[in-house]
């Protein structure tokens, strides 16, 4: 229970950070999942991992984690993608057909909201996804596992 | 295969899973192509613009079993028919079970696509590519019937640093493919691939050994005549020339070298392969090589291409004719040996060819792109493609594609 609070309030101390911070930057991305899941943060290399389809289990689990993506005409997507993983949406695109049919893996499923995220997230234990200046309320429903700042 | 099949529906039997935990995609390409001579054909494409040497369709289902057990099949139907297959007959490319036994070793078992070349496994994706279709000096018709593997691999992938991994690969099983009325069954083939990459670049090697038996009607009746006339002459020299016509457990030595390379809008990608087979007996040697440079502009990507295919078969074989049809200058020996050397004659090839082409993605999924290749014979040989009618061999071809490549 003391666990739960804790996580609860440093996701809210984030979420206020993320506000004030928010007049500075252009953007920040949470990397989030669900609460149960008993990984608890994630480095840049391995965001980029899972959403490349490279990370096949999270770190020190046997669970695989169940990438989801915002909509693909969406800023957000394009802002995570190029900034946060590095790679171009056309270079992606080739990527991932390269990947998908090349018997390597799955590739994140698409939804089309914030909320539909955070659905998600919520409904599955392992799923992952990542929102753009989610509100308090918000941050309190799940677990953050890396935050990133994009650049103006 | 068939325990594969066993195994997978057991899984599916005793394991709950929703539909969530299933993905169904599918690519397609629809291509028409035009050579620009009467007296040649490459691949299906003649002097009349013809949709079957580049048009294809494909589906594929995957899905975890558990979270660490998944599996994935793919089957796809191509108009471009080199084996013993019809046009557009489907075939399973993919179907195996896949293992991820730690966060970085992965184990298949059952189908999956020989992994030759950068492009291997998504050849018949013509969107993951930039070409029309990947440089067939490399990527040869010859190797198209023999892409799949029967068998396991094991793929281990080495955190090198930040941004570096090394993929280590090694796979074993049984191909099996006909080429026109060659069949060819190397059991077993085995082997490995290594590739470091890191986001915009990525180096590879592939090794493979293949263990074949080359049987073909055509050549085991000729050699049947080389035992005759070893029967009728006692000259030893029959027999070594009909021992030449087929293989059984002949090891054949596959290498390949490639990279790719992304800088800013620029790319390059290149590939060398070479075939190593014995002295003696059923002997194909063959290498090729690509150097391909890209650019892309926002939605266009235009493209030129550099490459060589040569390929020679039992090159020892033709002085023990020559010497033969000295000794022996009248029927029925000059028949067969005169037949023998233009079989043999008719697998080498000798080509160099340049391509330019553009690729323009003009909506989500779907890119279209226009493609012209040259191609020079050398040596008297029509490279890959194949002489109409009674002409001289052609010395050149160039051959226009326009293919629409969609991935849903």
């Amino acid at each position: 229970m003391k666990t739960l609070i804790r996580t609860h309030a440093l996701n809210l101390f984030l979420g206020l950070a993320m506000a004030l911070c928010s007049s500075l930057a252009a953007a920040d991305i949470f990397i989030i999942t669900n609460p149960n899941n008993p990984v608890k943060q994630l480095s840049s290399k391995e965001v980029r991992k899972v959403f490349l389809g490279r990370l096949h289990l999270y770190p020190g689990t046997e669970h695989e984690p169940l990438a989801i993506d915002q909509s693909h005409t969406s800023e957000l997507y394009r802002t995570f993608y190029e900034q946060l993983i590095g790679i171009s949406l056309p270079k992606l695109k080739r990527y991932r057909a390269y990947y998908l049919f090349s018997g390597k893996g799955k590739i994140p499923s698409e939804v089309t909201s914030q909320q539909a995220v955070v659905d998600a997230v919520i409904r599955s234990t392992y799923a992952i996804g990542y929102l753009q200046d989610p509100d308090a309320e918000i941050l309190q429903q799940v677990k953050v596992l890396h935050h990133s700042t994009t650049k103006d | 295969m068939r325990l594969l099949f066993t195994i997978f529906i057991a899984s599916i039997a005793t394991n709950c899973f929703s539909e969530q935990n299933w993905q169904f995609s599918g690519f397609g390409s629809i291509g028409v192509g035009k050579v620009n001579r009467e007296d040649f054909q490459f691949g299906e494409a003649d002097d009349n613009w013809d949709f079957d040497n580049d048009t294809r369709l494909g589906i594929q289902l995957q899905g975890n079993l558990t979270e660490q057990l998944s599996f994935t099949t793919q089957v796809s139907s191509s108009g471009l028919a080199l084996g013993g297959n019809e046009s557009y007959d489907p075939q399973v490319q993919w179907f195996f079970l896949s293992y991820q036994a730690t966060p970085n070793m992965q184990i298949r078992l059952g189908r999956v696509r020989s992994s030759y070349y950068i492009y291997s496994g998504t050849r018949d994706v013509g969107y993951s590519y930039p070409w029309a279709r990947p440089p067939i000096d490399v990527y040869t018709y010859l190797l198209q019937p023999l892409g799949n593997i029967d068998g396991a691999d094991m793929v281990y992938t080495l955190d090198m640093s930040d941004e570096l991994e090394l993929d280590i690969q090694l796979f074993a099983g049984q191909v099996e493919g006909e080429i026109r009325d060659v069949t060819v069954d190397s059991s077993p083939t085995y082997g490995t691939s290594l590739t470091l990459r890191s986001l915009d670049w990525l180096l590879r090697y592939s090794f493979h050994i293949e263990h074949t038996d080359i049987a073909s009607q055509s050549l085991n009746d000729v050699a049947g005549y080389y035992s005759d006339f070893t029967n009728l002459t006692g000259d030893p020299i029959f027999n070594e020339i009909g021992s030449s016509l087929t293989a059984e457990g002949t090891n054949y030595q596959y290498h390949t070298i490639g990279g790719q390379w992304d800088f800013n809008n620029w790319g390059v990608i290149a590939e060398k392969y070479w075939v190593l087979s014995p002295d003696s007996g059923f002997a194909n040697d063959s290498d090729g090589w690509y150097v391909s440079l890209l650019y892309h502009f926002e939605r266009l990507t235009p493209y030129g291409v550099l490459s060589a295919y040569d390929n020679t078969l039992n090159k020892d074989t033709l002085p023990l004719i020559d010497e033969a049809l000295a000794d022996y200058p009248f029927p029925p020996f000059t028949t067969v040996l005169e037949a023998t050397r233009d079989t043999i004659q008719s697998f080498k090839a000798k080509q160099r060819s340049i391509t330019l082409g553009i690729r323009y993605d003009f909506m989500p999924n779907t890119c279209v792109k226009f493609e012209v290749q040259h191609f020079n014979f050398l040596n008297g040989s029509t490279g890959q493609g194949f002489p109409l009618g009674e002409s001289e061999p052609p010395e050149n071809a160039t051959l226009f594609t326009i293919v629409m490549d969609v991935v849903f």
